[in-house]
């Protein structure tokens, strides 16, 4: 498929026009099978196996379009260099351009980065079955993925989706901006379809594209179920056989292809299935994993050493283990793994409860769920309480993710949550999790795809980090015990950019927190992953720092707040990882879990409403402010939850704009206009004038002694190390002769000579970490 | 309880170490190298006879400098699953069978 620059016909999407469409909410009907049958014979195994897919043409059933997700195609024929034109500039003007970008030029082509690519997959993920409400791309030229991108979006409009751009893989200069906006034309034939993206932010200059439907599935799988003569293969179930099941869970003859469709794969069959003579096993007809390696490259119609969209699963009855493995991704062998798994229908998997009753029932749904399992982890699925990263675990997960123990998922075991496998069939929908679906329709393709990313190596980060820069370490850590956090005081991390080279290395001095290259993904345990965004970045020239082998840039990163509001207010658990980009490599840190604790009183409830706004979290990261009396009241209410590091860090940014001379604009209506005023305008206008307003040492002094209380340990860390050696100065210079036990400055940055490091009772542990890190601070 | 047997199921979280597995003293298993197949969560199963009147298992990772001890009655369990949660502490888990993996 190509598209043309010019001439391009693209459906502007008005009020009117939107109104006429079908609700784009609505389920997939019933008759979608009918529709996953003939997309499956049209489109053939070799175009199944390829990303280079021919368009599915969907015949919609009735009534009318409905699902406007699936796979869109953009091809570029342009020129080298490219000539992009403002899409203002065109003539008809086309598009329609989303209303945050009214001030912004917008070109028709990617200006920033199109000599770095020629081709670009869309994955829309808006409606149909399970949707993640994502959208995802991955541009690449004739041989290589250049880039991937995955942006978190909500319904703008009945077919505009708009949202940030959350996770970027690979060069990231071919992605430079951070929020799309998206709309869906075209009409009840799929393959009339188009999807318009605007790119934008970054700092780049934003585009709009249009790109043509493929499919109505994210990707394209292939499998193949062999079966030894001596086994029981289950590829299908009747969902209503067994009475213990959800009350809404519709009957149906659900099959594994069925299962893999609705995670968003259009799925095919080789048509290789063959029975396997029971000899190959040897004299005890048991299977050990080479084995069935072995016959995976005999019999498996597909086999070749190369990562590709299919698998192979084998029936099996019973591995050299015995009884107690009911099947096996078997395939860790090698220099490609994921392509084979097998069930074992002989084992525990036979042996319903004692009084079951359907026993045969519970049989077949235990074969099919093993199945169905084993075939998730040759997509690179984790177990359900496996997902988080662990010094204790070999791979990293491909974002921060949090175990899902009680998950109601293929990938959970039914015998480990409470009630065992009773309450998970009554509670069980034959779905993976939506955090398994993202991964399965959004991950860069090499994490998903078997044979390509190694097992569990990277259902993740860890295959990325391979192309880490391997002179740096980028390390976070929180200083809170066991990483919990009190309700209300907004999490903070320690960051630290870390020399691992052999020699010195010249970096920038810019705070890492501030820093556009820096991406900063938090994933709470319950809810999307969202990229944490700083209130302010600084511009200003680059001041560089020399770092010695083992030396660190140092910073701390309230990632409680940020532009984006308070990501960490609900109480919960939370992962969290960044990668930073040095010398054009990235740098990827490890991840670390944040738990925000519940609230412990009222008080702190009542609190919280007026607490988690963008007002008062701003002011929280400026450092206070003389001028926003609704946050700096909220503040004020704070400092009496003395038990909590919230009034700590109120206290803290109610002092900073009283320890200086503060500059605020005023308006004094009863001020005569001057000259100029009078010659421009006929009406009276008030005179503004600034205003500063004189440092008040006593409140400093007090609200500071209530803050540090003797012990100045529990203030330090709420702020954060770096940010308390770079504000301790500012509220020591107005208290010249009187600081604060609980505050000192340290030699270097001490803005006064009598401000050198004094008697700060802190930890000893904690002096220490502070002398160690004051010589290092981000500018 | 001679020549009870008993099945150790050494789980989830085991990377590279070595496992010592003793009874009132006696070692009855040492394995090295051990690491956890993740896919099924499972990363070696020992078969133990315990001697009469022994009334401790031992489980050790020395190298990480943890243990975990199992108080054995007169009707032991058939099955002791042993995993290495965050943090290097062991957690054990026992039944009359060892539960299914996959």
């Amino acid at each position: 498929m190509t598209n043309r620059k010019d001439g391009i016909l693209i459906t502007a999407t008005t009020p009117e026009t939107d109104a006429a469409q079908p609700p784009v909410d609505a389920p997939v009907p019933a008759t979608d099978e009918m529709l996953y049958a003939e997309i499956g014979a049209r489109q053939g195994a070799e175009a199944a196996l390829s990303d280079q897919a021919t368009p599915t043409i969907g015949i919609e059933p009735a009534p009318f379009l409905t699902v406007r997700s699936g796979r869109y195609l953009f091809n570029s024929t342009t020129g080298f260099p490219p000539r992009a034109v403002p899409v203002r500039d065109r003539l008809p003007f086309e598009v329609t351009l989303p209303e945050s970008l009214a001030g912004e030029q917008v070109y028709d082509e990617d200006v920033n980065a199109i000599i770095f690519y020629q081709r670009e997959e869309i994955h829309l993920d808006v409606d149909g079955r399970y949707p993640q409400m994502q959208i995802s791309g991955t541009r690449s030229g004739a041989l290589t993925v250049a880039a991937h991108w995955i942006a978190s979006v909500a319904r703008t409009g009945a077919n505009t989706f708009e949202g940030p751009i959350w996770y970027k893989d690979g060069a990231a200069n071919t992605v430079p901006h951070t929020k799309v906006s998206a709309t869906v034309s075209g009409g009840p034939v799929a393959a009339s379809r188009k999807l318009t993206i605007t790119f934008s932010g970054g700092g780049a200059a934003a585009f709009s594209r249009t790109y043509d439907f493929v499919s109505t599935y994210h990707r394209a799988v292939e499998f193949e179920f062999d079966r030894v003569a001596d086994a029981v293969a289950v590829t299908s179930i009747a969902t209503h056989a067994h009475p213990n099941r959800p009350a809404t869970l519709p009957s149906e003859t659900l099959s594994l292809e069925t299962v893999y469709r609705r995670a968003g794969f259009d799925v095919t069959k080789s048509g290789g299935d063959t029975v396997i003579p029971i000899n190959v096993a040897g004299q005890d007809a048991l299977w050990t994993d080479q084995e069935m390696h072995d016959a995976m490259q005999t019999h498996w119609s597909r086999f070749a050493n190369k990562p590709q969209w299919t698998m192979w699963t084998l029936f099996a009855r019973m591995h050299i283990q015995g009884n107690s493995l009911g099947g096996i991704m078997f395939d860790d062998i090698g220099p490609n793994h994921r392509q084979g798994t097998a069930i074992f229908s002989g084992a525990f998997i036979a042996t319903p409860p004692a009084g079951d009753p359907a026993p045969a029932a519970w049989v077949a749904r235990m074969r099919f769920w093993t199945a169905a399992h084993e075939m998730g982890h040759a997509f690179n699925l984790a177990h359900s309480w496996q997902k988080a990263a662990s010094p204790n675990l070999p791979g990293n997960p491909w974002i921060p993710l949090a175990n899902e123990p009680l998950a109601r998922s293929f990938m959970n075991y039914p015998y480990n949550v409470p009630g065992g496998q009773a309450a998970f069939f009554a509670d069980f929908a034959y779905r993976f999790s939506d955090a398994e679906l993202l991964f399965m329709r959004h991950a860069p393709t090499r994490f998903v795809q078997m044979g390509n990313s190694a097992w569990f190596t990277n259902h993740g980060f860890q295959e990325a980090a391979r192309d880490s820069n391997p002179d740096y370490e980028l390390r976070l850590s929180v200083t809170a015990p066991e990483g919990r956090f009190r309700y209300l005081a907004p999490p903070v991390v320690e960051a630290a950019l870390i020399n691992r080279s052999a020699g010195p290395r010249v970096v920038s001095g810019t705070r890492l927190a501030s820093r556009a290259s820096l991406a900063l993904i938090i994933n709470p345990e319950k809810g999307e992953p969202r990229q944490w965004l700083p209130h302010l970045r600084h511009c200003a020239e680059n001041v560089e720092k020399v770092l010695q082998p083992g030396e660190a840039l140092f910073d701390s990163i309230m990632i409680g707040t940020g532009r984006n509001g308070w990501d960490l207010a609900e109480p919960g658990r939370y992962c969290i990882q960044a990668v930073l980009d040095v010398d054009g490599q990235p740098v990827y840190s490890n991840q670390v879990m944040v738990t925000v604790a519940p609230p412990v009183s009222r008080e702190e409830e009542r609190l919280a409403a007026d607490l988690f706004t963008p007002e008062v979290g701003q002011v929280l990261a400026v450092n206070g402010s003389r001028g926003m009396d609704q946050a700096n009241n909220v503040l004020a209410a704070a400092l009496e939850l003395t038990d909590n590091p919230i009034s700590k860090l109120a206290a803290v940014a109610i002092a900073t704009p009283l320890s200086y001379t503060y500059k605020l604009i005023g308006e004094d209506e009863a001020a005569p206009l001057g000259a100029e005023a009078l010659a421009l305008t006929a009406e009276v206008a008030p005179q503004r004038s600034i205003d500063g307003y004189a440092p008040d040492p006593a409140a400093v002094r007090e609200l500071l002694a209530g803050a540090t209380d003797g012990r100045a340990d529990e203030l330090v860390n709420a702020m954060g190390h770096a940010r308390f050696l770079r504000d301790a100065p500012v509220l020591a210079g107005v208290l010249v002769d009187e600081v604060p036990e609980g505050l000192a400055s340290f030699d270097a940055v001490a803005e006064r000579p009598e401000q050198s490091a004094s008697m700060l009772p802190v930890s000893d542990a904690l002096e220490a970490a502070l002398q160690h890190k004051a010589g290092s601070l981000g500018e | 309880m001679a020549g009870r047997k008993l099945s150790i199921a050494l789980e989830e979280g085991f990377l590279g170490d070595r496992v010592l597995i003793r009874v009132g003293g006696h070692l009855l298993a040492e394995l090295e190298d051990l690491s956890t197949r993740v896919q099924i969560g499972l990363a070696r199963t020992v078969e133990v006879e315990l001697p009469d009147g022994e009334r401790a298992l031992s489980i050790e990772l020395p190298d990480k400098g943890v243990s975990a001890t199992v108080a054995l009655d007169d009707n032991p369990p058939a099955y002791i699953g042993v995993s290495v949660a965050d943090g290097d502490a062991l957690t054990v888990r026992s039944g009359e069978a060892p539960p299914g993996y996959a």
